[in-house]
C-alpha cells in the first residue's frame, strides 16, 4: 500500500516536471536567450530558433538559418561577447494571432572587448523578435537589433 | 513612313520597357507597403507615410528610439524631413517577404538613403540599412503593425 502510494506521489512529482521546465510563453524565449547569452552557450542559444530563422544584429550582419545564426553567435561568444554579461531591461509582448508573436526586448550588455582587447563602455539595445508557435514550442522565427544611441 | 517607322520603333519600346513599370508599381501584397513607403519618403510626404501604419504601430529608428502609435511614428518623420531628411532619396535595394498565414507577413526591406548631410551639415555619406516589417491585413488593406531599422553597411 505504502508503495503504491509512494509510486502515486512519484509519478505525480516528475510528470508535470517537463511541462513546468518547458515554460511555453514566447516570453521565455528571451528568459531563455539571456540565460544562454551569459552562459556563452552557442548551441542553446541556437536552439531557440526556428530551422530557416533570420537573425539581423546590432551591426545590420544578416545571418539565414539556425546553422549561420549559431555559427556566428559561437565566433562572437569566443571573442568579443566572451566575458559580456547581457541584462534584459525590459520586454513587450504583442500578440498578432495565437501563433504570432512580435516581443520587444530592451537590453544592456557590459563585458564587450573590441578587436584589441580593450574594454568597451556598457551599451544599449532594442530587438524586435517575431515568434512564432511551432510543434515544439515557441521558436524565433526573425529577430533584428538595433543600437540605441548614447544620450548626447 | 518615317512615322510609321517611329511609331513602331515607339511601341516597341513601350513593349519593352512598359511591363518593367507596371510590375513596379503593382506590388499589391504586402510589398506594397514598401512601395508606399519609398514614394511617401521621396515626396517627404509624411500623412501618406503615418497612413501606412496601424494605429497603434510601433516603430524602432535608427538610433534605436521606440516610438509608439501613428501619430509619433508621423511625428517624428516629420521632425526628420523638416530637418536632416529634407531632399534625401530613398532606395530600395531589395526586400524579401515571409508570409505568415493569409494575413500577415514579415519583410525585410534593404534600402539606402542618400542626400542627407551629416548632422555636422556637411555632404553626407550614402546611407544604408535594413527595415525588419512585420505587417498585417486590415478591412482597409495592408498595414504596418512594427518595423525596426538598422544601420548595415553597403551590401558586398
Amino acid at each position: 500500500m505504502r508503495r503504491t502510494l509512494l509510486a502515486v506521489l512519484a509519478t505525480t512529482l516528475i510528470l508535470p516536471m517537463p511541462l513546468a521546465a518547458e515554460d511555453d510563453r514566447p516570453q521565455a524565449l528571451v528568459d531563455r536567450f539571456v540565460r544562454a547569452w551569459n552562459a556563452h552557450d552557442p548551441k542553446a542559444m541556437g536552439d531557440l530558433f526556428s530551422e530557416e530563422a533570420d537573425f539581423v544584429n546590432a551591426e545590420g550582419q544578416w545571418s539565414q538559418g539556425r546553422p549561420w545564426i549559431r555559427a556566428q553567435l559561437e565566433r562572437f561568444h569566443t571573442t568579443k561577447f566572451k566575458g559580456t554579461t547581457l541584462v534584459e531591461t525590459n520586454t513587450r509582448l504583442r500578440m498578432v494571432k495565437d501563433n504570432v508573436a512580435i516581443m520587444h526586448l530592451q537590453w544592456e550588455m557590459s563585458g564587450e572587448v573590441d578587436a584589441y582587447g580593450k574594454p568597451v563602455p556598457k551599451r544599449h539595445g532594442i530587438m524586435q523578435i517575431i515568434a512564432v508557435q511551432e510543434v515544439h514550442g515557441w521558436r524565433i522565427l526573425s529577430a533584428q537589433d538595433t543600437k540605441v544611441a548614447p544620450p548626447v | 513612313m518615317c512615322n510609321v517607322v517611329k511609331g513602331v520603333l515607339l511601341s516597341v519600346l513601350l513593349g519593352l520597357f512598359s511591363p518593367l513599370a507596371a510590375s513596379a508599381a503593382e506590388r499589391t501584397g504586402p510589398e506594397a507597403l514598401v512601395d508606399g513607403f519609398i514614394l511617401a519618403w521621396n515626396t517627404h510626404d509624411m500623412k501618406a507615410l503615418g497612413e501606412l501604419f496601424t494605429e497603434d504601430a510601433d516603430f524602432v529608428s535608427l538610433g534605436g528610439m521606440w516610438w509608439k502609435g501613428r501619430p509619433q511614428i508621423q511625428a517624428m518623420h516629420e521632425r526628420s524631413h523638416a530637418g536632416r531628411f529634407k531632399t534625401s532619396t530613398l532606395v530600395e535595394t531589395n526586400t524579401t517577404v515571409r508570409m505568415l498565414g493569409p494575413d500577415s507577413a514579415v519583410m525585410h526591406f534593404r534600402w539606402e538613403v542618400s542626400g542627407a548631410p551629416d548632422p555636422d551639415g556637411r555632404r553626407g555619406r550614402v546611407l544604408h540599412g535594413i527595415m525588419h516589417i512585420v505587417a498585417v491585413k486590415q478591412a482597409e488593406g495592408w498595414r504596418i503593425i512594427s518595423a525596426q531599422n538598422t544601420n548595415a553597411m553597403p551590401p558586398v
